[in-house]
């Protein structure tokens, strides 16, 4: 018999928006910390192994304001118009 | 870029691929994480850097 | 296997599948596209059938549905109604369900994604809930009514085929809870002292509206407390444990208060917000009583409006009074059921339109 598929397709074709960073050097780094536990200690300790290691010019740290929210919009603006790379976090 | 640990990588896969960036970096770390101690978080900061490194450079 | 090359993207696609009953229960459960449990084959009849429940176009999308962002087209809608054993005249509540959960307010995001069990309580109120017999009277939490039943397990159909929110892939709960199969009842309005929860909303009480909250779990209160000082003081002694995400997050936990507990607190003089401000007081909770990395997550979540937290902080579950949710629900008894909060979300109702 013929039946429906019940699912959707996922959404989103791929935008490729990965773009190569290169080498580190000069470059301006951001963190949004999830505040899952840990996860600012490994921040703060990856910002100065960016820093002092691979010549980072800059390392900006922002909190969101719990786990499962999104970061605030006007926070992930002003990531997006500094930073070369962003880093986020996801799991436990 | 994404630091996931690692019972976490299929999560951070699909939901990129979802978000239409299939291709968003992932640094993987061990899982658990949020349980270990100051001296092992830095222990794995010390890898994740050259993970972060690699990733940027990546092509 | 595929749709037409003609067909636009957001209609459903016909597939090719057993006609054997028992094979066709099996294809769905290899595709994964059931909860574990038989379904009711959604072909080209059935699902007709229940698009005559709605005026709307069967393309129109409702919303997209996190964490796959598929989208909620009223025939997808149709089609997992129709496998989770929906009545026809179901369909608009699905639809209004459906659009409360893409609310931002309701972080489904974060809901379908995390390791918390998080079950979304389907909460029926005006006079749908009777129309379509959804149960708010003994029981109501249980098995054995139809409307509880499928509307609950639809939803969730929806959250997982839509959505795209497998168990162990994109859903990453560490247990997931029985909620998650269907959590759907609607609320004893007859019985309730006072307004019912679409009219402290804003809605008419001749309106019918559908509310999505984010459950944790239920839990079973049950005490003999013959006086409102007695009833609130043990009630709140429960709702304070210290590994509830309401407390570090500042949440919106929910009581489904028994009718008969229900009228010990208005016999008090207690109105529906007396009860909730009184409750968030004797609720406090010491966060000393949590784990240093708690302590640390509270300071991270709601360290802007409470300060440094320390030990000795007390802590409220939730923000402000008025975000603990209460309904009355259920039958005769000493009980009392206390749904705990994902806390990362909050509410969302919606008007049920039948037209």
């Amino acid at each position: 018999m013929q039946v429906y598929d019940p699912t959707a397709p996922v959404a989103g074709a791929t935008q490729n928006l990965r773009r190569t960073v290169g080498d580190l050097r000069g470059k301006v780094i951001g963190f949004i910390d999830n505040t899952k536990p840990n996860f600012k200690l490994l921040v703060d300790d990856l910002g100065e192994l960016l820093t002092e290691r691979y010549g980072v010019k800059a390392v900006i740290k922002q909190v969101k304001r719990s786990v499962a929210t999104p970061a605030a919009a006007n926070v992930l603006d002003d990531l997006a118009t500094q930073c070369d790379l962003v880093i986020t976090g996801s799991g436990d | 870029m994404t630091v996931v640990s690692n019972a976490f990588i299929g999560l951070g896969k699909a939901q990129a691929r979802a978000l239409g960036q299939a291709d968003l970096p992932l640094a993987v770390i061990p899982h658990p994480f949020g349980s270990r101690s100051r001296d092992e978080v830095r222990a794995l900061a010390e890898q994740c850097v050259a993970e972060i490194a690699r990733l940027a450079a990546e092509k | 296997m595929s749709a037409s090359a003609t067909q636009p993207l957001t209609r459903a696609a016909l597939v090719e599948a057993p006609d054997d009953l028992d094979e066709l229960i099996e294809f769905f459960h290899a595709r994964r596209w059931s909860d574990g449990l038989p379904i009711v084959p959604p072909t080209r009849e059935r699902v007709a059938r229940m698009l005559s429940g709605t005026a709307r176009k069967p393309e129109e999308v409702i919303a997209k549905i996190a964490p796959g962002f598929g989208e909620a087209t009223v025939e997808r809608i149709a089609i997992n109604a129709v496998m989770a054993g929906c009545r026809v005249d179901y369909l608009p509540l699905l639809i209004a369900a459906t659009q409360a959960m893409a609310e931002p307010q309701f972080n489904l995001q974060g809901i379908q994604a995390t390791t918390n069990p998080v079950a979304v309580w389907l909460l029926v109120n005006g006079p749908i809930a009777e129309q379509l017999g959804v149960n708010g009277g003994m029981n109501c939490l249980g098995q054995g009514t139809v409307a509880n039943a499928t509307l609950g397990r639809a939803l969730r159909l929806i959250l997982q085929n839509i959505g795209g929110a497998l168990p162990g892939d994109m859903d990453r709960a560490t247990h997931g809870q029985p909620g998650k199969f269907s959590f759907c009842c609607a609320e004893n309005e007859a019985q309730s002292p006072w307004d019912a929860l679409h009219v402290e909303r804003g809605y008419k009480r001749n309106q019918s509206t559908v509310t999505v909250i984010a459950a944790a779990g239920t839990h079973n209160l049950n005490t003999h407390a013959d006086n409102a000082d007695e009833l609130i003081k043990v009630i709140a002694d429960t709702m304070a444990f210290p590994a509830s995400n309401d407390y570090w997050i500042g949440g919106e936990p929910w009581l489904v208060l028994g009718p008969q507990h229900a009228a010990i607190l208005a016999a008090g003089g207690l109105s529906k917000l007396d009860v909730k401000r009184r409750l968030w007081e004797e609720s406090k909770l010491s966060a000393g009583r949590m784990c240093a990395k708690e302590v640390l997550r509270t300071q991270s979540t709601r360290g802007a409006a409470l300060g440094t937290i320390t030990s000795e902080t007390m802590l409220t579950v939730a923000q402000q009074a008025e975000d603990i949710g209460i309904v009355v629900a259920g039958g005769p008894g000493t009980h009392t059921v206390y749904v705990a909060s994902f806390g990362d979300a909050r509410a969302v109702t919606r008007e049920v339109l039948t037209a």
